[in-house]
């Protein structure tokens, strides 16, 4: 597997899932291994953003749009 | 007795919550040969909310209200964050929201309920979000202008510098044209894998991680001014 290669297969390493030959490619790859391990901090960083939380009115409103579908 | 009322009965619950409270204990304890056996593991636990869901949808479809009021619950928080990630506006984000489970209850007998839902909210709600968007013109407003409504119960031992970066990260995956913006939302924000992602929008798996190599240039892009004055590492 070549260094460009590697790059579709960035989000399947993340996942734990990385082909066998994508694994021997970053135990040799120094370059690839800092990729993933950005990637990594990418998908944390995002993962642990505060998600928005719906206004408390919200429900009441969907439930009013789907009786007018009645 | 002809004139006698029957007692009342299990028919008082609602049928669809007997129903699923039954099937879920049928499926977490296995009765065989005398002995009981409990599963308790999260495969398990994921497969069992799946069935759940499963039941309901197969509900709604038929036209229980109940069965689609119980999807809603389940998922509107969940696609509302979805909307406000793309549109970045709290009152369009909720337009879209209550567009998006009017269109899943009209189309709701069309889904296929072997398949997860919330996939599919997601791309109705992506396509409401893209004609909310292009009818507000609203594409270029700074995030700040928008009121963000953080869960509560943060964690807000989180150092000032690793708030920092999650922001400088947001504002510039938000300043990426529209498709390439959703697509690391899905990843990354929903934590999607690429085969949901594939699902959710319409395209073979090899094209969705085309649009991750892309998208993923375009933010290293961003951030370099970031990178060279040493605020953030660049995502691969």
């Amino acid at each position: 597997m070549t260094c460009k290669n590697l790059q579709y297969e960035l989000d399947a390493v993340i996942d734990g899932q990385a082909p066998v030959d994508a694994l021997f490619h970053l135990a040799i790859c120094d370059g690839c291994r800092r990729a993933v391990a950005d990637l990594r901090l990418l998908h944390r960083a995002a993962a642990a953003t505060p998600r928005p939380v719906a206004p408390t009115d919200l429900r009441r409103r969907i439930t009013e749009a789907l009786a007018a579908e009645l | 007795m002809a004139g006698v009322d029957r007692p009342r009965s299990n028919r008082d619950l609602r049928p669809n919550s007997l129903e699923i409270l039954t099937n879920a204990l049928r499926f977490l304890y296995n009765i065989s040969s005398g002995s009981q056996r409990i599963v308790n593991t999260e495969i398990e636990m994921k497969t069992l909310t799946i069935h759940l869901e499963r039941d309901l949808v197969t509900k709604a479809a038929a036209g229980d209200r109940r069965a689609f009021d119980g999807l809603v619950d389940q998922h509107y928080q969940a696609v509302y964050a979805h909307a406000f990630r793309i549109l970045r506006n709290s009152e369009d984000a909720s337009d879209a929201t209550q567009t998006t489970f009017v269109k899943a209850l009209r189309s709701i007998k069309e889904f296929d309920v072997e398949r997860p839902m919330r996939p599919w909210l997601y791309r109705i709600c992506g396509n409401v979000c893209i004609d909310i968007a292009r009818s507000r013109h609203r594409a270029n407003e700074p995030i700040e202008n928008h009121s963000y409504m953080l869960e509560s119960g943060d964690d807000l031992e989180d150092a000032a510098e690793q708030s920092d970066l999650k922001d400088k990260i947001l504002k510039a995956i938000l300043n990426l044209p529209e498709k390439y913006r959703r697509i690391l939302i899905l990843r990354h924000y929903e934590q999607m894998a690429v085969e949901e992602i594939a699902e959710v929008l319409e395209a073979p798996e090899g094209t969705i991680k085309s649009w991750l190599f892309r998208a993923r240039a375009m933010l290293r892009k961003e951030l370099a001014p970031l990178v060279e004055t040493g605020l953030c590492e660049v995502p691969a």
